[in-house]
């Protein structure tokens, strides 16, 4: 039979073909869907129900739940920046005491970088990357589903220290010796070190279960040179918490022993030091911002050509602008480290060091610039919002070029500038591109579309409220204002700075509900969403909105790095409908494929639902609940059952037992 | 973590869509290890440079004067006896491959038994340090004590994992021609004797230098 339809014109990369998809569903996928379906259907289905709920290891809604959960962490965040900031709308505010202005700016540090940026990104890296690469599952699906876990129930470990009084109150970077024992005894910062090494075992598996997927499942014909530029963000990002996060958790284990054990790491006078802490945390610590960031960046690239209408300019500058900061990162921290008192050499360096990095961010601003130029600009939600981040991300990144120089930033550090400057570049840079990547995959995510003019509203007082909130904080700085301080005194000139940025902070409070309100009418009351709303490019949008439990009823042979527009990706899902290399109807299955130009290479059996993942997550909390309250022994008999858990999960590999 | 034969009945064969006749490639468990392997080294890395660092930010002698240096006869069987439990390890890799379970079986039992050997050596190395240097006592001590549990504890986790191939391979689940998963643990066997022996170089050679 042949293919039901072919695009009639001949397509170069440059024209965006309008085909039926722009409404219902893809002829291409209806017809593969038609030929096998409704196979698939029963070999993927999961339980339904609360079975289903606690066994599940569908990336799909594992991703949805990162999703979901990363926003409720941001909510609560959010929710001690607002106390934060009201208290701050006055001089001499009594509105909350020193103690708990330490936790509240503490643990919204901490909550945000950790617990809501990193595991967005994981979130949408979870749900999009099997999608945009064609295959049906990640490589892991219990190991994810483990790690999703791990993440719920580290942040509830976490922010459960706020209700008790005993929220980390060190600041987010946890400096010793401050939060040695002797300063800070109680069990605040044993919430942090603990809350953070348990959260790591969620971020290094998620990254390693992402490279894996991304390496070894792309659909046959997807080499390297045509990877959509959303997955080399992750790939580059998962990469970079393999190797980031371990000096973190370093420095997070040597504090606990420190404080619990009394060993010595970080006391001078028995031959410890306390700048040890800052060299470990800012190894990962600067990482981490491009960790947070370069997903962010991805969404943008995946956004802007869409809505342009044509694809990414200068795609192979834009892969090794991306892998190059992920590299130079590594190679920077020291420029938080200038007012420590380092010797000049180390600070030359790490100051030229610093400014080479706004190269491969300048590359990537001037890639999509052009894209946008070269353009037809449809200006969607999604678009405004990274309209929006190219404006921020600007800002935040001349500041940032502006600490790069060490008198200045002598001159700032600690003072309400650098707070200024790192929510331009956190907020402004990630916080504005999730949110476009949000409204551009909620219609695959949910099967529903928002209301655009509610997302006018929606980008209309965010970004308002944003710039409000942190514009005046550089001002603030400049007139001396530092950081983390629970109140001033009035007639400093810093009184008007203040108040417009808690006014701007509830601003940006009610642009966010709104968006809330916006999306939870879209799942209520949405229209419902065809495969493919905007006419895009990447393979996500050939599937089902939502998609189907198995992704592609057929898994296609990618021809370009614009499978949506090059005319023939999606007619080989109808060629290849009665392949059963492609099908892979006789189980629960999917393709495997080789790492550079994604030949395939053998069938992979993808394991069962299984309750294993949440088992081992519970006792892992278990464990550090154990370490936290000094009951060593339980914690020795619990790591013993979580082997023993482990070893039972191995033994039980689908290759092995399929079905 | 290898996969299943080729399915029969393809009808049509267009394109690069045909599978291979067997599976090639490395496999995604093996990728997985590889990557374990990456974070792993980096946390070793960090401690390691912790310690030289530690060492050199002072200007006192290393180890302080309250330390002797640490003794060497024991550490350093413990750790030949990790480096050489490479090679019943390799052994085992390549009997797996062949049909017959025998040879694959006890090669394992013996690399298992070597591992053992490590950690009942480190056991007794800390019976004879301890007094003399202990955790909480300086620097020094943390990082001696907490490199080398580290590293005894990840040692630990290699004996489990060859256990259960081992009980795999009783129960014939693994060997005769499957060596997925012994090649898997193999490699983090190998990467432990590297790190044995970069453990060593450090805590117990570089105060002698
Ligand atoms: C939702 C709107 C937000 C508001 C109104 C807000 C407000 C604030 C305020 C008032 C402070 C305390 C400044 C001080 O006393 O020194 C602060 C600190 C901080 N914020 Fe935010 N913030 C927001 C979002 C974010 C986001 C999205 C991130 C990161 C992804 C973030 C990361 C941080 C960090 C790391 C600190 C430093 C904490 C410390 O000093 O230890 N914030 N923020
Ligand atoms: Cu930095």
């Amino acid at each position: 039979m042949p293919p039901t339809t072919q695009p009639t014109q001949p397509t170069t990369p440059d024209a965006r073909p309008r085909t039926s998809s722009l409404r219902g569903v893809l002829a291409e996928r209806a017809s593969a869907e038609a030929a096998v379906g409704e196979k698939l259907d029963e070999l993927w289905e999961e339980e339904p129900g609360l079975i289903g709920f606690i066994t599940t290891v569908n990336h799909k809604r594992i991703g949805r739940r990162y999703l979901v959960t990363a926003s409720f962490f941001f909510l609560l965040a959010g929710v001690n920046a607002l106390i934060m900031r009201a208290q701050l709308g006055s001089p001499d505010n009594k509105l909350v005491d020193p103690e708990l202005y330490n936790q509240l700016f503490s643990l919204h540090g901490t909550a945000m970088i950790f617990f809501f940026a990193t595991p967005m990104n994981s979130g949408f890296g979870n749900f999009v990357v099997p999608l945009m690469i064609g295959t049906r599952d990640m490589a892991f699906p219990r190991l994810n589903a483990l790690s999703y876990w791990i993440f719920l129930f580290s942040g509830l470990f976490m922010f459960s220290s706020l209700p008790l009084g005993l929220a980390p109150d060190g600041g987010w970077f946890a400096y010793v010796p401050l939060t040695g024992d002797k300063y800070l005894p109680g069990l605040n910062l044993d919430f942090y070190t603990l809350g953070l090494l348990f959260l790591a075992v969620s971020s290094t598996v998620g990254a390693i279960n992402l490279i894996v997927t991304i390496i070894k499942m792309r659909a046959p014909g997807m080499s390297l040179n045509r990877m959509p530029l959303f997955v080399w963000a992750i790939l580059t990002q998962s990469f970079m918490l393999v190797f980031a996060l371990p000096p973190l958790d370093t420095a997070n284990a040597m504090l606990f022993m420190d404080r619990r054990f009394h060993t010595r790491f970080f006391v001078p006078s028995d031959g410890g030091d306390a700048i040890l802490w800052q060299h470990l945390f800012w190894l990962f610590g600067h990482p981490d911002v491009y960790i947070i960031v370069l997903p962010a960046m991805g969404m943008i690239s995946s956004v802007i050509p869409t809505f342009s209408g044509r694809p990414i300019l200068a795609y192979p500058f834009v892969v090794l602008a991306t892998i190059a900061t992920g590299i130079i990162s590594f190679g920077v921290w020291v420029h938080h480290m200038f007012a420590v008192g380092l010797s000049d050499v180390s600070l030359s360096f790490f100051a030229a060091a610093t400014l080479t990095i706004s190269l491969p961010a300048g590359i990537q601003m001037f890639a999509w610039l052009g894209t946008l130029w070269r353009g037809r600009i449809v200006l969607s939600t999604a678009m405004l919002y990274a309209v929006g981040f190219l404006v921020a991300f600007t800002l935040g990144g001349v500041t940032g070029v502006m600490f790069a120089v060490v008198p200045f930033d002598q001159q700032v550090t600690d003072s309400y500038f650098v707070v200024a400057h790192f929510h331009y570049v956190l907020f402004g840079g990630a916080v504005l591109p999730i949110l476009a990547g949000l409204f551009y995959w909620w219609p695959k995510i949910t099967g529903r579309m928002t209301n655009a003019r509610a997302g006018l509203w929606s980008f209309g007082l965010v970004f308002g409220g944003f710039n409000l909130t942190f514009f005046p904080m550089h001002i603030a700085g400049l007139l001396g204002m530092p950081r983390r301080i629970y109140t001033y005194q009035p007639g400093l000139g810093w009184t008007v700075w203040n108040v417009l940025s808690t006014v701007g902070a509830f601003v940006l409070a009610a642009g966010l509900l709104l968006t809330l309100g916006l999306f939870v009418h879209s799942l209520v009351r949405g229209e419902r969403a065809p495969d493919d709303p905007w006419g895009a490019n990447t393979l996500e949008w050939a599937t089902g909105s939502p998609p189907k439990d198995y992704n592609f009823p057929v898994i296609p042979t990618v021809h370009s790095g614009n499978p949506l527009w090059d005319g023939r990706t999606l007619p080989s899902m109808v060629e290849h409908r009665h392949d059963p290399g492609r099908t892979l109807t006789e189980e629960h299955k999917t393709l495997r494929t080789s790492e550079l130009d994604s030949r395939v290479e053998a069938v992979m059996t993808m394991p069962e639902e299984t309750a294993l993942p949440l088992l081992v997550a519970v006792l892992l909390t278990s464990m550090f609940v154990a370490l936290l309250v000094s009951a060593y022994v339980a914690a020795g008999i619990i790591a013993g059952f979580m082997a023993v858990a482990v070893t039972w999960w191995l033994w039980h590999r689908p290759e092995v037992e399929p079905g | 973590m290898t996969t299943v034969t080729t399915p029969a009945g393809r009808e049509s064969q267009r394109e690069p869509a045909g599978l291979p006749e067997a599976p090639v490639g490395h496999t995604t468990g093996w990728w997985a290890m590889v990557l374990f392997i990456c974070t792993e080294s980096a946390t070793f890395a960090a401690a390691l440079a912790s310690y030289f660092y530690l060492r050199f930010i002072g200007s006192g002698p290393w180890p302080p004067v309250a330390d002797s240096r640490p003794s060497l006869l024991v550490p350093s069987v413990g750790t030949a006896v990790l480096v050489l439990g490479c090679v019943p390890m390799g052994i085992a890799v390549r009997a797996a491959r062949r049909p017959g379970r025998l040879l694959a079986w006890v090669s394992l039992v013996v690399t298992m038994l070597t591992g053992v050997a490590f950690v009942v050596l480190q056991i007794v190395d800390y019976r004879g340090e301890w007094p003399d240097s202990t955790l909480s006592k300086d620097a020094y001590g943390s990082l001696f004590y907490s490199i080398t549990g580290l590293h005894g504890l990840h040692v630990a986790v290699g004996v489990l994992m060859v256990a259960v191939l081992v009980a795999s391979t009783s129960l014939r689940r693994i060997g005769g021609g499957e060596a997925g998963p012994v090649r898997i643990v193999a490699m983090y066997w190998y990467f432990l004797a590297v790190l044995a022996l970069a453990v060593y170089g450090t805590v117990y050679i570089s105060p002698y230098l």
